[in-house]
Order: structure tokens, then sequence, then C-alpha cells
């Protein structure tokens, strides 16, 4: 490795989480120009020893670049978020055609100058993410007494604290003690939209900071319990 | 790692600590310390003792300086009036190269990025805005690097200092002298066209 050589976390569609040298990328001149920056989609072309952890990029041809969505800080920190949870979710060289897919989703769904959009694509991959890696408890059932939450008869409200996979009802947060959080009827129900929905699809009007704030915590309590560590971008993002 | 004595195997450990440094390289400075004379391992020791004793940042622009104010700030002959804000320290150089720039310096200690948890409130954001408000600067020169957390920074800048009456510019962006348009990926080169200028 020398002063200009830079390490590069990258997604492939086919190989999943790779790490790679990309020699002399610093330098003005490189020919990796903004390819490498971060979450840009690109189609690189680059080499494997069988022994070696880091693989040689070779060179990049910038698809797509998120350079105009940095006009937003919301949107900003929303790509460092997106990079954060996808490198601690995704174990290296596993392939992951769903999250892939899942990524360029949500960048594709940006609009810059639109902070609406940047808390639509956080929330939808939140749940996506959480989703994928297989953690995502039923969002209508009572994890303690196996309640129906969204009875309608006799609808119940819905509870969840850190180091806990799933919701409670009222009561069963009473008798379990210990500090908890709503997550409100109109959440789950976005919820329940966003797992059926596109996320170009998912109504956007009025979309700000406040909206499914809860279930934004929600799952970022549940990707930081199952990561075992806490993430960085998530308090930067629910700064006010 | 082999049995070293305990002092080697400590320079060693203490030169691993250091950015771009591994076990090898260390262990070859730490031989080479050991092979030196007394006296240059101890100018080695004092200048690094120096740097943290005599050294601290610049009340007004935060540059590293050995006094109060550092040598821009202390200039009268630079204009007071424009202020290029840069990430680093070392930043201030490159631009001094060019001997093109005669204002003052601003420098922030990093750039936005949030994936290093570091936000606006961990920069020095604060004593740039009150420099502005002081009325006396008209221009404000936003030369943070051209990646994605440079560019956000400078969009942040922007927007936190427009309101206060002073003029926001941006360095210029695009392609570098003596390379070839032919390898220009998209964003260097609308960038370039974003920036043309008349001739």
């Amino acid at each position: 490795m020398k002063e200009a050589d830079l390490v590069v976390s990258f997604l492939t569609r086919d190989q999943g989480k790779l790490r790679g040298v990309a020699k002399r990328a610093r330098r003005p001149k490189s020919a990796f120009g903004a390819g490498l920056e971060r979450l840009s989609h690109v189609r690189m072309a680059y080499f494997q020893r069988e022994t070696r952890e880091l693989v040689n990029l070779d060179s990049c041809e910038l698809i797509r670049s998120q350079f105009s969505l940095v006009s937003d800080y919301w949107t900003s920190v929303a790509l460092d978020y997106f990079a954060e949870v996808t490198g601690e979710l995704l174990p290296a060289a596993e392939p992951s055609e769903k999250f892939f897919r899942l990524l360029l989703a949500v960048l594709d769904s940006l609009q810059p100058a639109e902070t609406g959009s940047a808390w639509r694509a956080v929330t939808y991959f939140s749940l996506w993410a959480v989703r994928l890696s297989g953690w995502l408890p039923q969002l209508d059932v009572c994890l303690g007494c196996g309640s129906l939450l969204d009875d309608p008869d006799a609808p119940e409200r819905a509870f969840f604290s850190r180091g806990r996979e799933g919701l409670v009802c009222g009561h069963c947060r009473k008798s379990l003690g210990g500090s908890s959080w709503e997550l409100s009827a109109p959440s789950r129900a976005l919820a329940a939209e966003m797992l059926r929905t596109p996320v170009a699809a998912v109504r956007q009007p009025g979309w700000n900071q406040a909206t499914a704030g809860d279930l934004r915590r929600f799952l970022v309590q549940q990707i930081e319990t199952h990561a075992d560590r806490r993430l960085v971008t998530a308090p930067l993002l629910e700064e006010e | 790692m082999p049995d070293f004595a305990e002092p080697l195997a400590r320079l060693i450990n203490e030169f691993k600590r250091l950015p771009g440094i591994g076990q090898k390289s260390a262990q070859r400075i730490a031989f080479h310390v050991l092979r030196a004379g007394r006296e240059d391992a101890k100018q080695l020791a004092q200048a690094i003792l120096d740097v943290k004793d005599k050294l601290g940042l610049c009340t007004v622009c935060n540059n590293i300086s050995d006094s109060d104010l550092c040598q821009f700030c202390r200039d009268t002959g630079r204009d007071p009036h424009v202020v290029c804000v840069v990430e680093e320290a070392h930043n201030i150089v490159s631009i001094e190269t060019t001997r093109q720039f005669e204002g003052r310096y601003h420098v922030l200690h990093g750039s936005l990025s949030p994936l290093r948890g570091i936000g606006p409130e961990s920069l020095k954001i604060k004593g740039l805005v009150e420099r502005v408000g002081q009325g006396e600067i008209t221009e404000i020169v936003v030369a943070t690097n051209p990646t994605v957390e440079g560019e956000a920074t400078a969009v942040y800048l922007s927007r936190l200092l427009k309101p206060l009456g002073v003029k926001v510019t941006r360095i210029a962006m695009g392609v570098p002298v003596g390379s070839d348009l032919e390898f220009a990926d998209e964003v260097t080169m609308s960038k370039a066209m974003e920036g043309r200028r008349e001739m």
C-alpha cells in the first residue's frame, strides 16, 4: 500500500461484499475518478488472488453517482447510514442479490433537494434490511402473550424495547418492566404497506423527520441488537 | 512477533500505532533508531515533544501555530476580507504553493462525515460564523475536498453563511491539468462544464 492508494469496501451483485485496493486512487489524475465515492453505482473490474483477502481494483466505470444528492444535508446523512448498515449487516463475500437490489431501489428513490424522500428511503431501507437479515418480527402480534395487536374489535397499543426481538402489548409491557417506546398504529400500517410496495410507490407527500420516527427507532434497535454495536450514523439522522 | 528486548519491543509497538506503519516498517524504523547516535535519537524525541508542547491552534482560524495567531492571521499584508475555508491545516500548504491566494484561512479540522460520527458540531464552524458576523469578511472561498463529504460540507456552509450577507464561493472542480478528456468520468466532466469560464 502506498500513500495515494485507497482501500475500498464495495458491494457486488454476484459476489457480495468485498474489499480491495485501488492503486493511486487519491491522485488527481486517478482513472477511478468519482467512481469510488460513497455509494457510487459502477461497473468494476478487479482481480482476486485466492490467498489474499483484498482484491486489486483495475478500473471502474461510473453508472450513477450520488454526488448531486449531497445538496441536502439529511440525504447526505442517509447515504452514510445506508453504507454503514450495509457494511454492518452483510457478511464478506456472500452474495445477496436482494440486498443489492434494495440498495439500488432506495438510491433511485432519492431526489436532490427533497428531504422527504430521504426519510422515506431510510425507513424503507431499514425495514427491508432487517427483513432480509431474517430479524423482522411479526408487527401485529404481542411477543409476550401472543394476542393480536391489530384486532379491529380490541386494538392494542404496541411497545418495543432495546434487546427485545418483537412488540409487546400494554399488559405485557407492565409485567416485563424496563424502558420501552410505543410503535404507533399508523407506523405499523406504514410498515405493512412498505413490505408489499416498491419504495417509489410508497406515499410520499408530507414525509418529514417525524414521520415514522418510532418505526425507524425500532428498526435501528433491531439492527444494533443483532450487530452487537451502536450505529454511528443513526443518532445524526435523528438530530433536530 | 519475535521476542525483542522490552524497550525495543515497546518502541516497535509505538511506531506501529502511526498511520501507514505496519510491523515490518515499525521494526525497520526502530532498528534505525537503535543504530543511530544518542544525539540523533534525542533530537527525534525532542522534536516529537516540541510538537506536542509548543504547538496549538490559532485562536482566530484554527490553523496549527506556535503562538496565539498563526503566520497568516498575523500577516497584515493579507486581505482580511477574503477567507478560504479548508478541511485540514495541511491543505493550506497546497493553496499557498499556487501564490494566487492572498486572503486568510479558516481550518475546519475535518469534513461532515456521518459514517465517522462527524456532524456539524464536531467541526470548527462556530468560529467561522462568528468571524463572518463581525462584518469584515466579504467573501468565503470554500476549498473543501472534491469528495462527497467535502461537497456536503461546502453545501452546509453555504446555507449557513449566505444569510449573513457574505459571498460564498467554491473552488473549481473538473478536469486536471495534463489529463485527457477521454478518460474523465461524468461527474468530473459535468463539474468542469458547470465551472466553465468566459475567455
